[in-house]
């Protein structure tokens, strides 16, 4: 049956394909003047209204009867860039609301173990960052030294769900116009941590973006008034990949780019990341830093550096799935007892493979 | 440091032998001679001269050429750069201007360059076959491979985009070396090469352009040449570096992926 909450949901419904009220009210064909009521509550939302809404988007008619978790905003992070549009922000939000109450769900069906990771309190300086990063290793139990084999598995098994984020009706390579790379929640100590990124480009991005994402969960769930936020998860996702006495060691020489791409192959970290991380601890000065990043750019390695770096695959969401539903499932089974679309979904829990089955194929 | 690495960039800029693009005029080499690669976006890309009816190379000339080469990339742009950071170093060290001193910063920057590459080879022993030739008295620096050989020469007498190549002048020797003539005896394998190099202010490092000379030419000239390209930094073998996740020993804590005696198990990885 509607409820007073039920136009809210109508209105995620909306953020969450990208559309207009115009655009709903046409492929269900009501009026926009009725949508914008129901969804502002000031008039009651119908059984055929919501039927009409459902069969209109393709969205299974339990969504209406879900809503998504109270997510405090302040818990909420993005990773994107200053020119990303209000309207794609809003729509990654409902996308991610979304995801947190499905993944919550499977994990607690699950008894999946809440983190476990080092909270940062008060003030923070630049050598706490460090050490914080340091302990966060040890949380998601990942050897002290050396590069991170599988950031994101290493996460899953700690209780941080990672999901891949793609709007729908937009495709992977589109992701980038839209200007985010990353989101995530930690609520609180005592509920899950669920981390996006976008699914478009290169592996070295996404465990960048993923280990920034971390720093969120680690510097700033517990604090609230932060100077420069984005600049401090930026400095965990450096130490976090590339602990302190190593960078030391990297940098104790003068590389060259050459040098910077066989580490970049080692390290799995893009060589831009790299650079940043040798200047954020004042390892190479200004001018240095200046001049590879000209370099860079003079080869067009700005945007496609060389050195792949094989994307990680999250596994934990779709095995939670299987752990629920039995394996094998239907998609769009599941979606019905979920309240979320198939299409959905499949993005946010793709059967482990199938990504790297398709780039095979094409 | 900083102010070290300004006023090396402030002496490049008033040194016409380390870079500043100086309009070239009549000696500009026709376009079809230039890599057709900017200088900043280097790759393997050979320009045959398709105007130059002497024209010799063919594509396997360039296999075999790029193959020799291709080892060699990595080392030596590393001691090129080291070279030219030496000679820089020495000229703000001793507070030497460039026009007391013209020529004498690529006089240093040679030197260094056998040096930084005799260095190479002893300690990487990695010149991908290459080897130092024996020292000559005005110190020039050429490399051997078998039967191949790579002369390394600074662009003169000015420096433009296009790193032209010295003509080779009166001197026998250097004539004979210009029209190749071990082409015919050993084909691609007896290339004589010019690698010109110096310091590119584009991209703020060194950048070398490989020409194989067909004969000689004279001072405003075009150069004769049939091979050209921008030598990459990378060698291709270092562009199929990757790194591949693995999640080998990462067990999800779920009911039914643990095994027996995995709850609790203690113990790290990367």
């Amino acid at each position: 049956m509607p409820t007073a909450l039920t136009g809210e949901r109508i209105r995620s419904v909306r953020q969450l394909l990208g559309i207009s009220q115009v655009d709903l009210a046409d492929a269900a064909s009501v009026s926009q003047s009725l949508i914008s009521q129901v969804e502002n509550g000031t008039k009651e939302v119908s059984e055929e209204l919501v039927q009409a809404v459902a069969a209109a988007t393709g969205t299974p008619r339990s969504f209406f009867d879900f809503m998504p978790p109270d997510i405090p905003l302040g818990t909420l992070r993005f990773r994107k860039l200053a020119s990303a549009r209000q309207g794609d922000t809003k729509r990654v939000k409902a996308l991610f609301d979304e995801a947190f109450r499905v993944v919550a769900e499977l994990l607690d069906n699950a008894s999946y173990p809440i983190p476990n990771l080092p909270v940062a309190v008060g003030e923070v300086s630049q050598d706490e960052i460090e050490l914080l990063a340091a302990r966060t290793r040890e949380a998601l139990l990942i050897d002290a030294e050396g590069p991170i084999k599988h950031l994101t598995r290493a996460c899953e098994r700690a209780g941080i769900a990672i999901v891949p984020i793609t709007l729908p009706n937009v495709d992977d390579d589109e992701t980038e116009a839209v200007g985010h790379f990353g989101v995530s929640c930690w609520p609180s100590r005592d509920e899950p941590a669920l981390i996006g990124y976008f699914s478009g480009g290169p592996g070295d991005r996404h465990r960048y973006t993923i280990a920034h994402e971390i720093g969120h969960l680690v510097l700033h769930s517990n604090r609230r008034v932060i100077k420069d936020p984005e600049a401090e998860a930026n400095r965990f996702a450096g130490a976090l990949l590339v602990p302190e006495p190593h960078a030391r060691e990297i940098f104790s020489v003068p590389v060259t780019l050459s040098d910077l791409l066989r580490l970049k192959a080692y390290w799995g970290v893009s060589v831009q990341a790299l650079i940043m991380r040798g200047s954020q601890l004042g390892l190479i000065d200004e001018h240095r830093k200046g001049s590879l990043f000209k370099q860079l750019s003079a080869r067009g390695w700005r945007k496609s550096e060389p050195v792949t770096v094989h994307r990680e695959e999250p596994a934990l969401v779709w095995r939670l799935l299987g752990h629920r539903f039995g394996e094998p499932f239907a998609y769009s089974r599941v979606a019905e007892s979920l309240g979320l679309q198939a299409v959905i979904l499949r993005s946010l829990a793709p059967t482990p493979g199938s990504r790297r089955s398709l780039a095979n194929l094409s | 440091m900083v102010a070290d690495m300004a006023k090396r960039l402030d002496a490049h800029s008033i040194d016409g032998r380390h870079g500043v693009h100086i309009p070239f005029g009549a000696r500009q080499p026709g376009p079809s001679q230039v890599g057709a690669a900017t200088p900043g976006q280097r790759s393997w890309k050979c320009e045959n001269r398709r105007d130059n009816i002497t024209a010799m190379a063919t594509p396997e000339d360039w296999t075999i050429v790029k193959d020799a080469l291709s080892p060699l990339c990595e080392p030596l742009y590393r001691c090129a750069d080291r070279s030219q950071e030496l000679a820089d170093d020495h000229f703000i060290l001793h507070g030497m201007e460039h026009e007391e001193h013209p020529g004498g910063r690529a006089h240093l920057a040679r030197h260094h360059l056998r040096s930084e590459l005799k260095k190479e080879l002893k300690k990487e022993k990695k010149l991908g076959g290459w080897l130092v030739s024996r020292p000559r008295p005005n110190g020039e620096v050429t490399l051997t491979l078998g039967t191949m050989t790579l002369r390394m020469l600074r662009p003169g007498p000015t420096v433009v985009e296009t790193f032209p190549a010295p003509p080779p002048g009166r001197n026998r020797a250097r004539v004979y070396y210009y029209r190749n003539p071990e082409l015919t005896l050993f084909g691609p394998a007896g290339s004589k090469l010019i690698g010109i190099w110096a310091f590119d202010p584009e991209v703020e490092e060194v950048a070398i352009r490989v020409v194989r000379p067909v004969r000689e030419w004279r001072f405003g000239q075009y150069e004769q040449v049939d091979i050209n390209f921008w030598l990459p930094r990378l060698s291709e073998d270092m562009a199929k570096l990757e790194f591949v996740p693995s999640d080998e020993g990462i067990v999800l804590p779920l009911p039914d992926e643990l095994e027996e005696g995995d709850e609790g198990a203690d113990g790290t990885d990367g």
